[in-house]
């Protein structure tokens, strides 16, 4: 059976449309007539535009005539009929593969970045040269000068005490398990009445004044060290950047577009990953730690206590998922799990 | 006003033709989510594929006057762009990594590249679409790209950086009590400056780009006033301060303000634990002052689409219009959003297809398209590579 489209013809190279009409052949015979080119061949022999979804469908004739259809619909059905589906535009009206997809994409999209990106920041952290440790870690030291960082003012003999005591604490490390790309170094800092401790890339440790007066005895000192040194071994500030630097640049290729609203979605997506990376570190610090107390005091009740001292003389509440560390009272949960596991 | 002009010279009456999209968020999630899978199992090498297919469907949707436009790019053109791209990407942040220095000098000659990529981008983009077997190109020639592009903007931070800080160090200079008034004087300096500069700028720019485009071989041409986008830029401003300075004095009236400089000032940690409605108040006001720079974007890029859309001409015989209204626009990115986060992230592809059909609706073309008769030009456009570096480094001209 015959049926007839209306519609118009653009003239090869040139914006002019003349009204014309096709015929659709029942065995996709197309017969175009017009006042400016009238013309006959087979479905096969002419030009269709892409299938994609509804999307309506021209069909281009010898010459460059191309036929607009008035009644897309009807001419993408006739097309349906006589030609093959492209595989392309099957798959994508399949409701089993969107379905299959969705789910696989989500995924894919969940295990990037909570295994994915981690993994690729820590192997490409442990390819960067030692000279790149060393760079960032002087810079880092710069900054802590420009942020108010001074001399620590603990007494001369208590500061040799306590380079002794963190260097007896890297010797006695297993220099197996715990290899260092650089040595650790001890360096003590004032700066208000602020108790913290961190580690830099090129190996300093930094513990300020009101944390080495915060902790009741030594041994707590020690399990600090301990902790910042895990982060030393397992290169984690190094991992961090290459992490925002893969982040940053998968979210600008994903999201691509640029309307204000989905900078600020990309931003705030970032930071929160970032945030829980950074709380990964910290229990993989606390681990470290952890693992050598156990080993040589049976216990990891210095880093216990040390926490609950810093809990208690703790401020205000940041809600564990916008902080960069995880709290407090989870990891000090985790390390006594590791005691009662032991007995 | 262009109609009265014309009704004058013309006894027709103008006929409007207004955009149309018709493609479907179900349908195009389908689409868009069988292409993601493609890309991930091919490790992104599909995604050139993915991207014709997708602009296949969103140009292949919108009709004017009974006709559809056509995206003409082979997915070949824009996987050798794309590796390339990758290459310049990756090797530019483990530079930035490795070597800061080294990778913040990179960055300038990036920075001095871009026009020229602008230009190969828009002419790509341009040669690649098609009307009505006609395609469009883009004329705008380097210099004028390099003068629009890049030394008009960095002139316009030499004067805004340069004349603030003279102003407040210069008074700082003459004596300690007229500091104050140095940084008041720097301030309106700023905020003046910054939305004078903003229109010449922003004049240049949309003018070379508008007036380098070509419809087969007819131009555009569109000539905008300073004026106007300098009365738009000053509106913004003067909206953002009266919602600023509204709160604020809510803030204070209501008694939170006062509480919240104290936890500022730094006294306040104990306040804080004794009031933990503060810290809603401060994440409160951060989201707040994000949902406001997000209403004044909006409010600049309507004033700034319509006035330019409708300021433009294609050979002096058809008129662009655009009727964006800034509720309905801000309207759409607040739905967009929600949609966005809500779905985390799937629904990508409803957005997608909400703001075709919204920025279809609010465009139209004045004039008798079926009297406007063109030739193709017989430009032959195969490299695509400014057009993936330019995506990858997001230097996309965004005019439409």
């Amino acid at each position: 059976m015959n049926h007839q489209v209306d519609g118009h013809v653009l003239g090869p190279k040139n914006s002019s449309k003349h009204p014309a009409s096709l015929l659709l052949g029942s065995h996709g015979q197309l017969t175009l007539s017009s006042e400016c080119c009238n013309t006959q061949c087979q479905l096969e022999h002419a030009l269709l535009s892409r299938s994609i979804g509804a999307m309506a469908r021209t069909i281009t004739f010898d010459g460059g005539f191309v036929f607009v259809c008035n009644e897309p619909q009807r001419l993408n059905r006739w097309i349906a009929q006589h030609s093959s589906t492209p595989l392309i535009a099957k798959l994508e009206a399949n409701l089993a593969l969107i379905i299959l997809a969705t789910v696989f994409t989500a995924i894919v999209g969940y295990a990037t970045f909570v295994y994915g990106v981690p993994a690729a920041a820590k192997v490409v952290a442990h390819m960067l040269p030692v000279s790149v440790e060393r760079e960032v870690g002087e810079h880092s030291l710069t900054m802590l000068d420009d942020m108010g960082f001074e001399a620590s003012e603990l007494a001369p003999e208590r500061q040799a005490q306590l380079q002794q005591m963190f260097s007896a604490t890297v010797e006695k490390l297993d220099p197996h398990t715990a290899a260092f790309s650089q040595t650790p170094k001890l360096m003590l800092r004032h700066t208000g009445e602020m108790a913290n401790a961190f580690a830099l890339a090129d190996g300093h440790v930094i513990l300020t004044d009101a944390m080495v007066n915060l902790a009741a005895n030594d041994a707590q000192l020690e399990a600090v060290v301990l902790h910042e040194l895990g982060h030393i071994q397992q290169r984690h500030i190094l991992t961090n950047l290459v992490q925002s630097a893969i982040l940053s640049i998968s979210a600008a290729l994903i999201v691509g577009e640029t309307s204000g609203i989905s900078d600020i979605l990309v931003s705030f997506t970032v930071l929160g990953t970032s945030l829980s990376y950074s709380r990964q570190h910290e229990r993989e610090a606390d681990e470290f730690a952890a693992t050598y107390l156990q080993r040589w005091y049976q216990s990891t009740a210095s880093l216990v206590q040390l926490y609950q001292a810093l809990d208690d003389g703790h401020d205000v509440d940041i809600p564990g998922w916008a902080s960069t560390h995880p709290e407090l009272t989870e990891r000090i949960e985790t390390l006594q799990l590791h005691d009662t596991s032991q007995q | 006003m262009s109609s009265v002009d014309s009704s004058s010279n013309n006894v027709t009456v103008e006929k409007t033709s207004q955009f149309k999209f018709h493609g479907n968020g179900t349908e195009f999630f389908g689409i868009w989510i069988v292409n993601v899978l493609l890309s991930i199992v091919t490790l992104g090498i599909y995604s050139a594929w993915a991207k014709v297919r997708t602009n296949n469907y969103f140009y292949g949707n919108t009709e004017l006057d009974g006709d559809r436009f056509e995206y003409l790019a082979q997915p070949m053109q824009l996987l050798i762009g794309r590796m390339i791209a990758l290459v310049v990407v990756i090797g530019w942040s483990v530079l930035n990594v490795t070597h800061p220095l080294a990778g913040g000098v990179t960055a300038v000659l990036i920075a001095f590249i871009v026009p020229f990529l602008a230009v190969r981008n828009a002419r790509f983009d341009a040669r690649v679409t098609r009307f009505r077997n006609v395609r469009f190109d883009f004329k705008g020639g380097y210099g004028g790209a390099y003068i629009n592009l890049l030394l008009k903007p960095l002139i316009a931070y030499a004067i805004i950086i340069g004349g603030t800080v003279a102003l407040v160090v210069g008074f700082k200079a003459m004596s300690d009590s007229m500091a104050s008034v140095g940084i008041g004087l720097g301030l309106l300096f700023f905020v003046v400056a910054t939305a004078l500069t903003y229109a010449w700028v922003t004049v240049g720019f949309s003018q070379y780009i508008v007036n380098g485009y070509r419809y087969g071989g007819k131009p555009f041409n569109a000539s905008l006033q300073v004026r106007e986008y300098v009365k738009i830029g000053l509106t913004a401003a003067a909206i953002f301060t009266a919602i600023i300075a509204g709160l604020v004095a809510v803030a204070y009236a209501s008694g939170i303000g006062s509480s919240l400089m104290a936890v500022f000032a730094g006294a306040g940690e104990e306040d804080l634990k004794s009031d933990p409605s503060m810290l809603i108040y401060i994440f409160g006001g951060y989201f707040g002052f994000l949902l406001l720079t997000v209403i004044i974007a909006a409010y600049v890029r309507v004033c700034t689409r319509n006035y330019l859309f409708n300021q433009t001409k294609l050979d002096d015989e058809l008129q662009l219009v655009s009727a964006m209204k800034v509720a309905s626009f801000f309207g759409l990115i607040l739905t967009n959003l929600l949609i966005t986060v809500s779905t985390l992230g799937l629904g990508r592809a409803w957005v997608a297809v909400r703001t075709a059909r919204y920025m279809s609706s609010v465009t139209a073309v004045e004039g008798d398209l079926n009297q406007f008769s063109v030739d193709d030009h017989n430009a032959t456009t195969s490299s695509a590579i400014a057009d993936e570096v330019a995506d990858a480094f997001d230097i996309n001209l965004g005019i439409i």
